[in-house]
């Protein structure tokens, strides 16, 4: 927040270039492992919008992931669909779930909202077991990968690499120019106070469906991309469970506020750490999970308010009041209305 | 005041994170005394009788009956005898009158026998408590709630009772026999009470002292009487 | 005749699911948090009750040990853990999720892969009445949860501990004001809803499960979804949703053709949504502010 815009930008293009020169240097099974990070890092970005936007939080992405692997792999194995287009239509049909789930949304918040969406993340294995003839259960599913174009100098892992290196550039550039929109300036105005911003002519159910929707879209476009990239997807892929959700909501709350580097650096520290520590076993792994994001929530300051994207132009306000107290000035609240009567002491 | 205080603040400063809402306050209630509390909205009263009994970040000196408690939890000073009626009066809106009034003695030791009979001899003072014991708290109206409170914090035995604003939205004839309890309890038990009032007049009726209590600092202190006849001070302080 | 049979499976099913949605409920109660690991806390008691059987414990005293440890266990994640998170905007939520998936990667740890049965509580056989059978197990499942049900309404209504309980779960301020320790009246809730827990796991067992790490998982769902439909401060209604949704399951899973299990989860989704749309509160709750 405190360093200047030109050393932001600076700082961002430096990030870029280096991701994209990553893949030169290192051996396939590293641009593999970096290729996983990226998508995972997509999937964050998604959790990110929502987050960042509307303060909510969903434990349910995993679902999203889900369906966007799926309806991609199974489209590619069943249907013969091209890739381009199952990927899209994977895409889709996890935005699709997500605004069913954006509905409710609108009423259900905060725990609530985390049962629902835990309920959804455990219903999704439980769905591709019961159509395990098509998904293949447990046994999984494989699914062609993506190949580089004929004539290209790329190997294999590094058009991978690219591919969803592409992908999370794109969506990182949307989520910033949508935050700079005008609908993301709805958004936040939604965040901060809601009765404000419908006095100002925002509309908070299109807005809320639309952030839902948005944020499950590209967490499924990760799903995609995993599935042509690693080739395999099971009901048993911990993306695909809850704890693919404990992941992204990790790297969420290790990467923070940042549109790119946020979600990637969480990614990676997500992923690296729990593989370092599972070399014993996967158990081991998954305790690390539940056990980083608990000690991070527990010992971070901000807690998850501190995801909330910011309004510009507004200093960082001096934390004077408890969180819940604590509100942003309202454009209306100007200083004529205020300090009219000198404090009074009523009399009986 | 020949006696040892039985609550002396000294030099106490209170805060809710960041924001210091008492700066130094020093104010003292000795035994069998009525002490008010008057000072304009957001003075930081509210925040002086919680930071007493425990429930602000403080620091600075508090004692009570001779011990340090500035440090003690809410639950140890209650037991202590330094006993709150909170602001918005307190009672558990969804327990039963009768239940309620069980929750005063939590903090003490005493069989089931004991404190039936103890409920008993409010129920006397407060008779509405006694027709509605098995209602919801809920469903009594603000001045049977201001009753059950000070119902229930007086089976916490209390050497001192503490009430934030009691006349708080109630009508003027039930103030009025809210204050005629409290003048009761203190002429027949010898009860000190230090009451933060908006009801300036009526409070300083009851009161031996008071203190005015401005943005954090006590600005003014005295005998009752004297407060209430200058009419510099209540004009400076007080607004009338 | 088969609904009638799928009925009486279903109440014994519902018999757990009760179990675990009044844990729920009173952990809920007691800090106005949803423990989405409680389930996973009662799949770790039903493995130290295995474990203690093993040691030569009889099943009935090593349920016994269980739900002790699994109070103090309960306690302690409180204070360590949770307390710190209390008052923080939705950080409690996320930390119970990373309960959730620590406690049953501990569960996995500890006690392997390979799923294990537990000694029954209650004598084999059963009666069959008009062509339904009904084993002694269902019925002591059913009877175990009525006593414990029972105790635990007396331990609320009659001690002063639990008034002191309840008073914390209505009004956690004017509890402090009037010296009710409401920190030891959370970490009691949580220790409570841990035995709970461990009563409810060792039951399941007694319905022909077996002991491993993802035994709760589709039970902890359809808690949820009786806790949903019973509101989440409700003890009769965590025990008529439980009850519910264990009839709904059976008779579901029982009556329509090609439905496995799973998709009861779906079921129990459906449900969520539809009540916290339409009636937050739950059909015994009363109406009130959330508190997270
Ligand atoms: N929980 C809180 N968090 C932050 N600030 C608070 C809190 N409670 C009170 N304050 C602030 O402390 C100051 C003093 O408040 P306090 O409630 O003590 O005043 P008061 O004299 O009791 O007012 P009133 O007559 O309106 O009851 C106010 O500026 C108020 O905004
Ligand atoms: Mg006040």
């Amino acid at each position: 927040m405190s360093e200047s815009r030109p050393v932001r930008a600076a700082a961002n293009a430096a990030l870029v270039l280096a991701l994209v020169l990553v893949p030169l240097f290192f051996e396939p099974f590293r641009v593999t492992q970096f290729t996983q990070i990226l998508v995972v890092a997509i999937a964050v970005a998604g959790l990110n919008l929502l987050t960042g936007f509307t303060g909510q939080v969903s434990v349910g992405h995993s679902a999203f992931f889900g369906i966007g692997a799926y309806v991609t792999g199974v489209l590619i194995v069943h249907a013969g669909v091209p890739m381009t287009a199952a990927i899209i239509a994977g895409t889709l049909s996890g935005g699709i779930a997500g605004a069913l789930f954006g509905i409710p949304s609108l009423r259900i918040k905060g725990t609530h909202l985390a049962i629902v969406t835990l309920v959804l993340a455990a219903s999704l294995p439980a769905v591709l077991s019961t159509f395990s003839e098509i998904t293949g259960g447990t046994e999984g599913l494989r699914v062609p990968r993506i190949t580089p174009p004929r004539g290209s100098f790329l190997a294999a892992d590094q058009t991978r690499y690219y591919v969803v290196l592409g992908a999370l550039l794109l969506v990182v550039l949307g989520v910033f120019m949508l935050d700079r929109s005008r609908t993301g300036r709805a958004l936040r105005a939604l965040g901060d106070n809601e009765i404000a911003a419908v006095t100002y002519g925002v509309r908070p159910m299109r807005l809320r469906i639309g952030v839902f929707a948005a944020s499950s879209t590209i967490t499924a476009l990760a799903g995609a991309l995993f599935a042509v990239t690693s080739g395999f997807i099971s009901s048993t892929t911990s993306y695909m469970t809850i704890v693919g959700s404990i992941v992204f909501l990790t790297a969420l709350v290790i990467g923070g506020r940042a549109l790119l580097a946020g979600p990637l650096a969480g990614a990676a520290i997500a992923e690296l750490l729990p593989a370092q520590i599972s070399r014993y076993s996967p158990e081991w792994a998954n305790f690390a999970y539940g056990a980083i994001l608990i000690a991070l929530l527990l010992l971070a300051p901000g807690g998850i308010s501190s995801l909330r994207f910011r309004r510009r132009r507004s200093h960082p306000a001096p934390h004077v009041l408890p969180a819940p107290l604590q509100q942003e000035e309202t454009p209306h609240d100007t200083d004529d209305t205020r300090d009219q009567a000198q404090p009074t002491t009523r009399i009986g | 005041m020949p006696l040892v205080p039985l609550l002396d603040v000294d030099n106490l400063h209170a805060r809710y994170g960041q924001a210091r809402v008492l700066h130094g306050v020093s104010l003292t209630v000795s035994p069998g005394e009525v002490v008010v509390l008057l000072g304009a909205n957001g003075a930081g009263k509210t925040t002086l009788l919680r930071a007493i009994t425990g429930h602000v970040e403080r620091t600075g000196s508090i004692k009570f009956a001779g011990t340090d408690i500035t440090r003690a939890s809410p639950a140890a000073i209650v037991s202590l005898g330094l006993v709150q009626v909170p602001e918005g009066r307190g009672t558990f809106a969804d327990l039963t009158v009768q239940e309620n009034l069980r929750l005063g003695a939590y903090t003490r030791r005493v069989t089931a026998a004991a404190l039936a009979l103890e409920i008993s001899e409010i129920v006397e003072r407060f008779p509405i408590l006694g027709e509605r014991a098995g209602q919801r708290a809920g469903l009594l109206s603000g001045g049977e709630q201001q009753m059950l409170a000070i119902g229930r914090a007086l089976l916490a035995r209390p050497r001192l009772l503490v009430l934030d604003e009691p006349s708080l939205g109630l009508a003027p004839t039930v103030t009025r026999a809210v204050f005629d309890t409290l003048r009761e309890l203190h002429d027949e038990q010898g009860l000190s009470l230090l009451v933060v009032e908006q009801n300036a007049d009526l409070s300083l009726g009851i009161a031996d002292r008071a203190y005015v209590l401005e943005a954090g600092e006590i600005q003014v202190d005295g005998p009752a009487a004297a407060i209430r006849d200058d009419a510099g001070l209540r004009r400076a302080y007080l607004g009338y | 005749m088969l609904a009638l049979q799928l009925l009486v499976d279903g109440v014994g099913k519902g018999a757990i699911y009760a179990a675990l949605a009044l844990a729920i409920v009173v952990a809920h109660r007691s800090t106005g948090l949803i423990n989405f690991a409680q389930g996973e806390f009662a799949t770790l008691s039903a493995m130290l009750t295995v474990a203690l059987t093993g040691l030569g414990l009889g099943v009935w005293p090593a349920l016994a040990v269980a739900a002790a440890a699994s109070f103090a266990a309960g306690a302690l994640i409180q204070v360590v853990i949770v307390r710190p998170a209390m008052r923080r905007d939705l950080v409690p939520v996320v930390i119970m999720i990373g309960l959730y998936v620590c406690a049953n990667a501990i569960g996995q740890l500890t006690f392997g892969q390979n799923p294990r049965p537990l000694e029954g509580l209650f004598p084999a056989g059963g009666l069959v009445f008009g062509g339904i059978r009904v084993q002694w197990s269902l019925i002591g499942v059913i009877l175990l949860q009525a006593v414990v049900i029972t105790a635990l309404t007396l331990f609320f209504v009659r001690t002063k501990i639990g008034l002191g309980f309840r008073a914390v779960a209505t009004a956690p301020e004017a509890s402090r004001v009037a010296g009710i320790p409401v920190e030891r009246m959370h970490m009691i809730g949580w220790g409570i809803a841990a035995a709970l827990g461990a009563v409810a796991g060792v039951s399941l067992t007694n319905l022909g499960v077996y002991v491993e790490s993802h035994m709760m998982t589709t039970v902890l769902v359809y808690s949820l979804a009786a806790v949903t439909i019973g509101g989440f401060d409700s003890a009769l209604g965590a025990i008529v949703g439980g009850a519910i949704m264990g009839v709904v399951e059976s008779l579901v899973t029982g009556l329509v053709p090609g439905v496995s299990g799973d998709v009861g989860i779906l079921v129990s989704l459906t449900i969520i949504v539809l009540i916290l749309l339409s009636r937050p509160q739950g059909l015994f709750g009363r109406e009130r502010v959330a508190r997270v």
